[in-house]
């Protein structure tokens, strides 16, 4: 009996003990959340003067599931459009990475949830089409709501030193079907890039499916594979230790980032332009004024200019469609890539 | 050289001590709750630090980082459950030690060899970081294959006792990996349409279910014995010996860690299980591997802390993260405008030293914040069994729910478990599970890109210098067990015959 109450009191001095190395943490940290355990962190507190008090989400919690892991391009961008967003609604915008399934998890959970306004999801090109391009996949184009776009990133066209490509022309000359051309994924966007820039220019090129543009941008650098479309923020170090050849971007115009680098249209291919657009999409039936209003504070927070440079710094290129627009923009993305898919499926 | 003391002023100013100091608290704390990574430590706090000068930002996640992958070994030991992948071969030697009552000097083993294993990797970043890089650029797809194949030669000597049985798990736990998403055309493979499947097994339910939950069973076979029962922490005090006969063990386990580190594949749980491989191979008493080793605690741990400084080698000069935290790292210095590649040690170079400096630094700190840690968490140790019991099952319930917030995981888990008990129970081992699944997905999806980088011409993979090197280190690695059996049979055989 006096062992057992020993052993209580040691237990409790435990607890006690731990929940004291809490304290001394918040004192050693004062920037850092309290809340380490907390499964899904807050990306910022709520702002205090809501500059949207009387509206929709003012005081609220919003779930955004991000369906890639944390700290890769898309959560990345999310984190940091939302951090401001937060500040515009006046609520609290807790992000949800759900990974696996090559983002097909976390979209399939958004579909299932409620569509009261309360949970978005991060959405790019060619995930409407999830369904005909995975199998087993449970949601399709008209499980979602689509509700804004607030990026377009540029890729650009990187060939390795061993090739001995240096230009377009010498890419288009290598085409012969033979040459590896890295994806950093199964049908996301860099494949259609691939399929669109063989449409523009004629050349073929073989497929090697990687599962992450590091992976492409280390095998560019030693030679394995010859050609890969990584993203600006990703391509720029192999760049500058010239241990990759960038041949062109695929934006219409020349970035702030690498103004050097010419654009695949005024290399001769006039009207070439391929971006991986970045938005966000609700469950289908969520109330049209929630999302209007949610539609409008990313709206807002792109017109900021101190929000572009940070954004254009982490190699994320606003590029704002409002809801109005994004309605058609999503039922005509959502035909495009399902035309190229089902054209270049039998790769 | 300039920069190096520049390095060292900025480290030492006292508000960025206390940010490492902070964030190897919160590190240890993520890495010790199970399901909860160094991964997911760096990449929570990632948004708080832009509001803070890039220097101490990057001091804050390497504090996070090397905290993490340390602290999953305190649970490791005390009550078998590893807090992450990394920390299971510690989990069997710190198992068995604390069985002995031995605790107290497992945990003491455990921070002495991660901080060693931390600490060179750091000074192995700050002198030859653009030397090291060259591996980098050397590993490709196929070697990327031969060392997820080098990997798997592991199992044979784990299960050396009974290597049918051994063979035989691993093989189905392959199997197993190869669930959900093919790694070219993403087509799903054995989902039975469960929408769960898709991404396949996650390994962390996994080996949750499978390490911590038959702990919890063989408790509950005796309810009113042992159960009332609680365990002894014993000393921290090391003996002489431990220092003495692991300084050679200890140096090359962090070799191993920091190449494996700079592999931009393989992390700090392949490190652990590789090195835990080479010391029982190296040990003199190989047969007390399993039982209690301290050899193998210091192995693994300070091979699982060597990655720590070796991934951010290719990540630094060439802008390639070495292992899942490294990438998030990679992200942060983009938002913070230190972009990594070969200007970052110019242009960039007081932050760039700052980081690295205060990377060593915070592996010593680790020291004092680990052992502060393991005595609070000893005390753990006096519970009775029949309330830690409940505590496991809460833990691994939730810590595998927040891996990925999915039930469907938490499912996953608790069948490991119940399977994990049954397999216990007839005496099959359950390590293989987890390295074939660790290694199962990596090697799939490096064979299927080089078959398409080779097609049709495979045996052109055998002129690549260091594939070719590693082939033969696999060989080498599957057969010397067998010889060791195989010789040891022949002696009895001519002992018997005297």
């Amino acid at each position: 009996m006096k062992k057992k109450s020993l052993a209580l009191l040691m237990a409790a001095a435990m607890v006690l003990g731990l929940a004291g190395c809490g304290a001394k943490e918040e004192a050693a940290a004062p920037a850092e959340t309290p809340k380490t355990e907390a499964p899904a962190e807050k990306t910022e507190a709520p702002a205090a003067p809501a500059a949207n008090a009387d509206g929709f989400y003012a005081g609220k919690t919003v779930e955004m599931i991000v369906p890639w892991g944390a700290g890769g391009g898309a959560d990345v961008a999310c984190r940091l459009i939302c951090a401001e967003m937060e500040k515009e609604l006046g609520c609290t915008i807790v992000i949800n990475n759900v990974t696996g399934g090559g983002g097909s998890i976390g979209l399939a959970q958004l579909a299932e949830a409620n569509a009261d306004g309360m949970t978005y999801a991060y959405f790019a090109n060619t995930d409407s089409n999830g369904d005909i391009m995975l199998q087993g996949v449970p949601y399709n184009k008209d499980s979602f709501a689509p509700v804004c776009k607030f990026a377009a990133d540029p890729h650009i066209i990187l060939a390795s030193n061993a090739s001995g490509i240096t230009d377009l022309k010498g890419l288009i000359d290598a085409g012969d079907g033979k040459t590896l051309w890295g994806i950093g994924g199964a049908w996301t966007h860099w494949d259609f890039l691939k399929l669109e820039f063989q449409d523009a220019t004629g050349a073929s090129y073989k497929r090697m499916v990687y599962d992450g543009g590091a992976s492409v941008i280390t095998d560019i650098m030693n030679g394995d594979c010859t050609v890969g479309t990584p993203f600006v923020s990703e391509a720029l170090a192999a760049i500058d230790a010239g241990e990759a050849v960038a041949i062109a971007i695929t934006s219409a115009e020349r970035i702030d980032a690498c103004p050097d680098i010419p654009t695949v249209a005024e290399l001769g291919y006039e009207g070439f332009e391929s971006t991986m657009w970045r938005g966000f999409v609700a469950p289908a039936g969520t109330p049209e004024d929630a999302m209007r209003e949610f539609a409008d504070a990313a709206g807002a927070v792109c017109a900021k200019a101190e929000f572009v440079a940070a954004a254009a710094e982490a190699g994320v290129t606003v590029d704002y469609t409002g809801f109005d627009d994004f309605q058609t923009f999503y039922a005509e993305n959502h035909e495009s890539v399902k035309a190229y898919f089902e054209a270049n499926k039998d790769m | 050289m300039e920069n190096i003391l520049i390095g060292f002023a900025n480290v030492l100013q006292p508000m960025n001590l206390l940010i490492c100091l902070g964030g190897l608290f919160v590190g240890v704390l993520f890495g010790a709750l199970p399901g909860f990574s160094a991964t997911m430590a760096v990449a929570i706090f990632v948004p708080f630090t832009y509001v803070m000068e890039p220097g101490a930002a990057l001091l804050l996640l390497s504090a996070l980082y090397c905290g993490g992958v340390y602290g999953g070994s305190i649970p490791a030991v005390l009550v078998g459950i590893p807090g992450t992948p990394a920390s299971a071969p510690t989990a069997w030697e710190g198992k068995a030690l604390v069985k002995k009552g031995e605790g107290g000097r497992a945990l003491h083993l455990v921070t002495l060899a991660s901080c060693f294993g931390g600490f060179w990797s750091s000074i192995a970043l700050l002198v030859c970081a653009p030397l090291l890089a060259k591996i980098a650029k050397m590993v490709g797809q196929p070697e990327q294959m031969f060392v997820a194949i080098f990997g798997l030669s592991v199992v044979v000597m784990l299960a050396q006792d009974n290597l049918f049985k051994g063979c035989m798990v691993a093989f189905i736990s392959l199997l197993l990996a190869t669930f959900g998403q093919d790694p070219v055309e993403g087509f799903p493979r054995f989902t039975y349409g469960f929408s769960e499947l898709t991404g396949g097994f996650s390994v962390v339910p996994v080996l949750i279910g499978l390490f911590s939950l038959p702990e919890v069973f063989k408790m509950l076979e005796d309810p009113f014995g042992k159960m009332t029962e609680s365990g002894k922490v014993g000393s921290m005090k090391l003996r002489a010996t431990d220092i003495t006969n692991n300084i050679g063990n200890a140096i090359r386990s962090t070799i191993w860690g920091v190449v494996i580190g700079i592999i931009p594949a393989a992390g700090p749980d392949i490190a652990a299980f590789l090195c835990y491989n080479e010391a029982k191979k190296a040990s003199k008493h190989p047969e007390e591997f399993g039982n209690g080793s301290p050899d193998g605690i210091v192995a693994a741990e300070s091979g699982n802390n060597g990655v720590t400084g070796g991934s951010l080698i290719p990540l630094l000069t060439l802008g390639i993260p070495g292992s899942a935290p490294a990438a998030i790292f990679l992200g942060a210095m983009i938002i913070h405008g230190v972009r990594p590649g070969p200007t970052l040690f110019t242009q960039h170079a007081d932050t760039v030293y700052t980081m690295i400096i205060g990377f060593a630094l915070i592996n010593l700190l680790m020291y004092f914040v680990g052992m502060f840690f393991c005595k609070c968490g000893s005390l753990i140790l006096i519970i009775p069994k029949s309330i830690l019991a409940t505590v496991i099952v809460v833990l691994a319930t939730v810590g595998t729910f927040a891996t990925n917030k999915n039930m469907f995981d938490v499912w996953v888990m608790f069948a490991a478990g119940v399977i994990g008990y049954i397999m216990e129970r007839n005496k099959f081992p359950t390590a293989p599970v987890a390295l074939a699944l660790l290694l199962g997905t990596t090697m799939e999806k490096s064979m299927s890109l080089t078959r398409t980088m080779y097609e049709g011409e495979l045996h052109m993979v055998l002129t690549r210098p260091l594939a070719l090197a590693l082939l033969l280190l696999t060989v080498f690695s599957f057969a010397f067990p067998l010889i060791k059996i195989w010789r040891t049979n022949q002696k009895e055989k001519l002992r018997s015959n005297d």
